[in-house]
């Protein structure tokens, strides 16, 4: 008995010294010594300190399959599975192989891929979200210059992507491919308006949508229907600037590189909007509704409990009846604008863009499966929700992709208009300078105001002090 | 080989009981030169940088102090620093006195030990998801703090964690409900060690039970007790993950504490250098704390 | 005399009855998170986060579990939560057993054996703990990287061996403890190592026990370093799992709490387990005096 347990005290010695002697050799030869120390330490372990050794093993067995990973913030579920099975049919007898890994595109799961791109190991492709990370990332060696793969193939942005392709280049140089047409508006529910006599609308101001959103708002206490709801939970600073892009441009929250938008009147106006349907008309939820009871868009607009919401990033929610049922018909239409006339720009851009990392050893193979993806191997995404962004896909086909299984469920005719059928103006960002500082500055003083610590003029004329500072450092 | 014999013999008691003391301590010393003392170092150059992560290792500036200069006119530090002394002041007593009580209690007076001090323990084991959620529901406006408000007349009850005033009050009370039961834990296995003879004695001599408590319990636990103020006081200073996903350091800058402010700094704004700087700010306080516990307990820790 | 004993004791037990009900009621307030982890792992999305709480789901589907699991083909694809499950065991296990034993080394040398520079060391150690792991986990990642190690299991091994809280909780115990014991088997001839086996290890049973249950919990929640320094689902730790219920829009809670429910079992065992050996220990602990 009693031997026995010294048994176990003295393996867990053992084991320990072992690992950490293990260790201390690790440092000077890296390949050969990490697969040591897991023979000794780590058992279970048998992927190795990245898929090279993985693959290297396939490549044994099956001649020269070459075994990508891609990483995305997609769930593989809403589409990117099923799009890497159909590369892999189609690309079996090529040797190349695709492997998708889904990181959650927040501030942790972009670290988690950061730091991954920078060890060199584990990513050949990935997915970044927002021009200003890509401009950090090509910035930190971590996106390839594709100009030469581009040559070489003849494979030319403008034709496939028009002009646009030209404002997500970095210091002129294309660092990735965009593949998602992003296109924004108020998601609603068209039961409703129809119930209330309110035609969908293809335009409207500012004064015109809160008045509707009047309009659809009774009740009281938990049975209350909201004619919109705000979703403050989320990231603060896309409810005015979405409202501001139709008129200002790509660029809502700075007027230079050294000056924030903060006093704009188009901005003022927005968040003035926002406030008065929270704090005065009682048409939205308020910033503390939403925050102290943690209201989300699915648990608002899928139960029937708003008639609008921002979106439309829930097209997979409300495609799914089994776990969100509900049986009105949703469809959607664009941002309101200040004044009739002042829609200078379509809310959207180009999004998803795609890169290889330049750390990787599969460059080729990973630029076949880029332009693949790009131009022909979207479709499945399309059906959760992702709007290809090349031109060489079917319109109809997208439409229906999209549309897929949810016939009755979302307006087909406003969706192919707001969602899928491209503008030529859209607001494209051009300034990104201390963008989180200045995100968060904002964030902060819209909290104050949205909880009524501060007037709008207030708040803004602060976040505006605050921001030049910082731009100004 | 003679001389060297000759110095073995001679090796002194004092040497001897190095050895074997540093042979104790051998595993240890060596894992923690090799996992925290590197990266400790390295946070430390990289304080002196305008590192951006980033842009890979070595690609950094040296800016001097300015790191440490700029953060005393930097409004999203001095605030952080105020809310983190705010909630360690309020935290770190609250927490130890009330688990050193509950763990007297538990073993004195009270039935059923077992499930009430696993319990305890639970918020300890539950998804710390589960448990900031649930306290999301529990400061919601159908939550029993509301009502209890309005139920003593209050017609405006405050929005708890939507309330600038009382965010951070809001998060240190549930920060003490779910860190008390993992001190009662540690108190609870120190009072095994208590010395039954003692406590008869007193017994016999007609002690009352809070006699007992403040005239033996107390300082029998002190060890006890300085190990748990330390060891709190440090996870209080560094409180992150309640105010991550809780409050994400709102509304406005209520609940934006430092460890919160230098996750943002390094991952979010990318100055990874200036949140190395404000975290060996951080552990200077903390180590001056710490010294001072150190050389007060000599006064009030009985070993 | 014999009326005076019974009251006595009535108002003993009476006394008993008080404090077990009040800490009763506290206990409830504890088990909340826990009852309302299972209540909305049985619940369909929608229902998770509704107000007032439903403590009892209106619509029991306790087919999360299956999704969770990936059994009976429920699940929208597999999410290699089994894996994760024998990946956190296999990490939590050896790093419990790990940082036990250099633990109790470490604190019984702190404690007892006067050597040279032990409080400097031993402030030192203390020192360590004072960085928030936020800034060292850049450092921590880079020195993997040159080793080598990224990816692997041992980025979380290696470390999670040595504990400096560990140390510090086993020294302040061993504080506690009269030297006369040691003295006396010295007498006997017994060298350090063996007092530290025969006797300091027996009698530090209670403080073990927690220390084994705290560090197993650690390891088990952990979250930023394994999200870091794991790049490939079949290395991922249960933590890391639950980030596939993070939909693009909306976070499943229900299959997030189906999953920590399901985690909660080991953490359970290994809490009952050290149960009885911090109850245990009351033998031993009469020794002081």
């Amino acid at each position: 008995m009693r031997n026995r347990k010294w048994l176990a005290v003295g393996m867990a010695t053992a084991l320990m010294i072992f690992t950490l002697t293990g260790c201390g050799s690790s440092g000077q030869d890296s390949a050969s010594s990490s697969a040591e120390t897991e023979e000794s330490g780590a058992p279970a372990s048998e992927d190795g300190a990245g898929q090279e050794t993985a693959s290297a093993d396939e490549e044994k067995g099956n001649g020269e399959v070459v075994t990508l990973r891609m990483w995305g913030g997609v769930p593989p579920e809403s589409g990117p599975q099923q799009a890497c099975d159909d590369f892999n049919a189609q690309y079996a007898d090529k040797g190349i192989q695709i492997e998708y890994e889904r990181f959650v595109n927040d501030d942790t799961g972009n670290l988690k891929l950061e730091t991954n791109l920078l060890s060199g190991t584990g990513v050949d492709i990935y997915v970044t979200y927002g021009l200003s990370v890509l401009q950090k990332r090509a910035e930190g060696d971590m996106a390839l210059d594709l100009t030469e793969l581009m040559e070489r193939d003849g494979f030319d942005q403008k034709e496939y992507f028009g002009d646009m392709a030209l404002a997500y280049y970095v210091d002129g140089k294309p660092y990735s491919v965009p593949t998602k047409l992003d296109q924004y508006g108020i998601v609603l529910n068209k039961t409703m308006f129809e119930e209330a006599g309110i035609d969908v609308p293809t335009e409207w101001t500012f004064d015109e949508f809160r008045q509707i959103a009047k309009q659809l708002t009774h009740g009281e206490g938990q049975d209350k229907v909201y004619g919109m709801f705000w979703n403050s939970q989320q990231d603060l600073t896309y409810l005015f600037t979405y409202l501001t892009a139709q008129t200002n441009g790509g660029d809502p929250m700075y007027l230079s590189e050294t000056e924030s938008a903060f006093m704009d009147p188009v901005v003022l106006k927005s968040v003035e909007l926002i406030n008065n349907m929270m704090n005065v008309d009682g048409s939205s939820p308020t910033h503390t509704d939403s925050v102290t009871q943690q209201l989300s868009q699915e648990g608002m607009f899928l139960t029937g409990k708003s008639a609008m919401t921002i979106g439309p990033w829930m097209i997979r929610s409300i495609k799914d009846l089994e776990n969100y049922p509900h049986d009105f018909e949703t469809a959607f239409a664009p941002y309101p604008v200040v004044e009739a006339g002042q829609r200078n720009y379509t809310q959207g851009g180009y999004g998803d863009l795609i890169s290889i990392n330049p750390k990787s050893e599969y460059i080729d193979e990973a630029w076949e499966f880029v332009k693949w993806y790009a131009l022909e191997g979207m479709l499945p995404v399309a059906e959760g929700g992702r709007v290809p962004a090349a031109n060489t896909y079917d319109a109809q086909a997208v439409t229906d992709a999209f549309l897929k299984g949810a016939e009755g469920i979302i307006d087909a005719e406003t969706t192919k208009n707001i969602l899928i059928a491209p503008a030529d103006n859209y607001a494209v960002p051009s300034i990104t300078a201390h963008g989180p500082e200045i995100s968060q500055v904002v964030k902060e003083e819209l909290e104050k105001i949205f909880i009524g610590e501060k007037t709008v003029e207030e708040g803004m004329a602060d976040a505006k002090e605050r921001a030049d500072a910082i731009l100004n450092e | 080989m003679k001389k060297e014999n000759e110095k073995k013999r001679g090796l002194s008691r004092q040497a001897k009981t190095n050895l074997v003391g540093y042979s104790f301590i051998l595993p240890n010393i060596i894992g923690v030169c090799a996992f925290t003392l590197f990266p400790m170092l390295f946070s430390l150059i990289i304080s002196f940088t305008d590192w951006d992560y980033t842009k890979g290792i070595g690609n950094w500036n040296f800016i001097g102090i300015k790191n440490f200069i700029t953060m005393w006119s930097d409004e999203w530090f001095t605030s952080a620093l105020a809310n983190t002394l705010i909630f360690v002041v309020g935290v770190v007593p609250t927490t130890v006195f009330l688990a050193m009580v509950l763990a007297a209690v538990i073993d004195k007076f009270c039935y059923a030990k077992l499930p009430v001090r696993m319990a305890l323990f639970m918020p300890y084991v539950s998804n710390v998801v589960a448990v900031a959620i649930v306290w999301v529901m529990m400061y919601s406006p159908w939550g029993p703090f509301t009502r209890m408000v309005v139920a003593l007349g209050v017609e405006n009850p405050p929005q708890w964690l939507g309330d600038t005033k009382w965010a951070l009050p809001a998060i240190m009370l549930m920060t003490v409900w779910s860190g008390v039961g993992y001190a009662v834990m540690i108190y609870t296995s120190a009072i095994q060690g208590l010395p039954k003879d003692v406590y008869e004695a007193a017994d016999i001599d007609g002690a009352g039970e809070v006699a007992k408590f403040f005239r033996l319990t107390i300082p029998f636990l002190s060890p006890t007790t300085f190990f748990l103020i330390i060891t709190t006081l440090i996870s209080s200073f560094q409180v992150f993950a309640p105010i991550q996903i809780m409050t994400r350091g709102g509304p406005g800058t209520a609940t934006n504490v430092l460890v919160y402010y230098i996750y943002t700094s390094a991952f979010t704004f990318y100055k990874m250098g200036y949140a190395s700087a404000i975290s060996w700010v951080l552990f200077v306080f903390l180590f001056i704390v710490t010294m001072i516990q150190w050389h007060g307990q000599k006064k009030w820790v009985s070993y | 005399m014999n009326k005076t004993i019974g009251r006595r004791n009535l108002s003993k037990s009476m006394l008993r009855l008080f404090w077990t009900v009040v800490l009763g009621l506290l206990a409830v307030t504890m088990i909340t998170p826990f009852i309302w982890m299972l209540s909305a792992s049985m619940k369909m999305p929608l229902d998770v986060m509704k107000l007032p709480i439903e403590w009892i789901p209106k619509y029991f589907y306790p087919d999360n579990y299956l999704k969770v699991w990936n059994i009976a083909g429920k699940g929208a694809r597999d999410y290699h939560f089994g894996v994760a499950y024998a990946n956190s065991l296999k990490i939590a296990c050896i790093n419990v057993l790990g940082s036990v034993l250099t633990s109790t080394l470490a604190g019984y040398a702190f404690a007892k054996i006067k050597f040279t520079g032990r409080n400097v060391l031993f402030l030192f150690y203390l020192a360590t703990m004072m960085i928030p792991s936020q800034v060292t986990l850049i450092p921590k990642f880079v020195m993997f990287n040159k080793m080598g190690l990224m990816g692997t299991h041992l980025t979380l091994i290696l470390p999670g061996m040595i504990t400096i809280t560990g140390t510090f909780l086993m020294r302040q115990y061993f504080m506690q403890i009269p030297d006369e014991l040691r003295e006396s088997a010295r007498v006997d001839g017994a060298n350090e190592y063996m007092i530290w086996a025969r006797i300091m290890v027996p009698i530090a049973k209670p403080s073990m026990a927690s220390l084994a249950i705290v560090v197993f919990l650690w390891n088990w929640n952990s979250y930023l370093e394994p999200l870091v320094f794991l790049s490939n689902w079949r290395m991922y730790t249960i933590p890391l799992a639950l980030t596939n219920f993070i939909e693009e829009s909306v976070t499943e809670y229900n299959l997030v709490m189906a999953a920590a429910s399901s985690a909660l079992i080991p953490a359970f065992v290994v809490f009952l387990l050290g149960q009885k050996f911090l109850v245990k220990g009351l033998v031993s602990g009469a020794v002081k005096g």
